[in-house]
């Protein structure tokens, strides 16, 4: 008896499961699916609260002694990087007065969005993560998306009206054009599902450890001049074509709370798929 | 009793997506908090009644999720399902030990094939050899819970009556 009632679970489960599959790319199930979320965002942005401080302390709490000489070499670090500040202040003034020239002749376009991130994916083998802001914010497909410290950590693939979700770079579809900062080197930035690849760059290429990676113009998906990794090792055989070289992030994925979304840049490959 | 094991499956899955991945900083390494909980509760109560933590705990995850809610549903089912089918080869032993090893296999098996049917569904198939260890640490950290919530539920566990 208590097979057959088993065997009626599975069976009616596993049926649900086709139904939900079969239903899951319709408008009204997205919706429903939307509202689901929202109404769960109370509780789970209360768990996200209550426990964060609670997982810093526990993670950072064996890390004291290096953060300290970790702290004396950023100071150090800090104190260089004053005296280039200076010296940077002084171009800044120059570029400010070409820039407010320029502005002038482009249309008023909106400000930056900041978004808070809900959700980090976690069903495996899945680099995405749930903002709170979508459609009715001004978030569009394509979108750039800015993590901490200034640098680009993925892409808007999905919105909703209210959420949009957002493909990190070390997603595995992920690709973007980018060149190397010092040697103008261009390549293709592809995530490899954990980390990050540079692609596309012929032996012999001028590249090395340390390069900083920016977003190109190449391909018009993005603005040119986001800090997008770091390389971390190159390597090649003799009879390969292509280095392999492998990218760091320049930020923590795991940790990022908020976001800024980048809304003023108008790719012009959308300017042409749109109708005239 | 149907209550409190929807309301069980609804707080696994939530602490899934929002707890866990702030000790766990990679997806892969997390333990698998609803296949303990299955584990637990087929092993301390009655098998049939993980069917529906299965359905509420999937839908939870499949909405918090940008992959599909039926794969989820799709990927917890064999959880439930091994569950019923080691209670049946041994529901005669009420011994702790066996209950023990029955949780753990539960969840070591529900938590194997939920990544693998997540992982392909997702189109990385080829990543799960590379994740092979990383799985392994999610895979024990899925017994542990489940050895846990057994251990703290069977004291307070009905006796069976009998001579011996």
């Amino acid at each position: 008896m208590t097979i057959s009632r088993n065997a009626v679970w599975l069976s009616a489960l596993f049926v649900t499961a086709l139904l939900l599959l079969a239903v899951s790319l319709s408008p009204p199930a997205g919706r429903a699916e939307e509202q689901t979320r929202a109404l769960l965002n109370p509780v789970v942005n209360f768990l996200g609260d209550l426990t964060r401080p609670i997982a810093n302390l526990v993670l950072h709490v064996g890390d004291v002694d290096n953060l300290s000489s970790e702290n004396a070499l950023l100071r150090l670090e800090v104190e260089t990087l004053t005296s280039e500040l200076a010296t940077l202040r002084e171009q800044q003034q120059t570029a400010t007065a070409i820039v407010s020239l320029l502005a002038s002749t482009q249309e008023n376009s909106p400000d930056p969005i900041v978004a808070s991130v809900l959700v980090r994916d976690s069903a495996p083998g899945r680099s995405e993560m749930l903002i709170d802001k979508g459609a009715a914010n001004g978030i569009r497909l394509g979108q750039a998306v800015i993590g901490p410290g200034g640098t680009l950590i993925g892409l808007i693939i999905d919105v909703k009206e209210s959420h949009a979700w957002i493909q990190l770079l070390t997603a595995n579809k992920s690709a973007i054009a980018v060149v190397a900062q010092s040697s103008r080197t261009q390549g293709a930035l592809v995530g490899t599902g954990t980390t990050l690849q540079l692609e596309l760059v012929e032996r012999g290429r001028d590249i090395a450890i340390d390069d900083i990676l920016i977003t190109s113009s190449l391909g018009g998906r993005l603005p040119s001049g986001l800090l997008a990794g770091r390389v971390t090792s190159v390597e090649s055989e003799p009879q390969d074509l292509f280095e392999v070289i492998s990218v760091e992030p320049l930020s923590d994925y795991q940790r990022i709370e908020h976001v800024l979304i980048l809304t003023n840049f108008h790719s012009p490959n959308r300017a042409l798929e749109e109708p005239r | 009793m149907i209550v409190l094991s929807l309301v069980a499956g609804a707080a696994a899955a939530l602490i899934q997506t929002t707890v866990l991945p702030q000790f766990f900083l990679d997806a892969w390494t997390t333990p698998f908090l609803p296949a303990a909980l299955v584990a637990t509760w087929a092993t301390t109560r009655q098998p049939i009644e993980t069917w529906r933590i299965t359905l509420i705990s999937a839908l939870i995850l499949g909405v918090m999720s940008s992959e599909r809610v039926g794969w989820f549903l799709l990927a917890l089912l064999p959880i439930s399902l091994i569950a019923v089918f080691l209670h049946e080869i041994s529901a005669q032993n009420r011994h702790l030990t066996t209950q023990i090893g029955r949780a753990s296999a539960t969840a070591l098996t529900g938590t194997i094939c939920y990544f693998i049917i997540l992982t392909i569904v997702a189109g990385k198939g080829s990543l799960l050899l590379a994740a092979g260890p990383d799985i392994a640490i999610a895979c024990l950290g899925t017994m542990a819970l489940a050895i846990i919530g057994v251990l703290a539920v069977s004291p307070f566990r009905k006796k069976p009556i009998g001579l011996f």
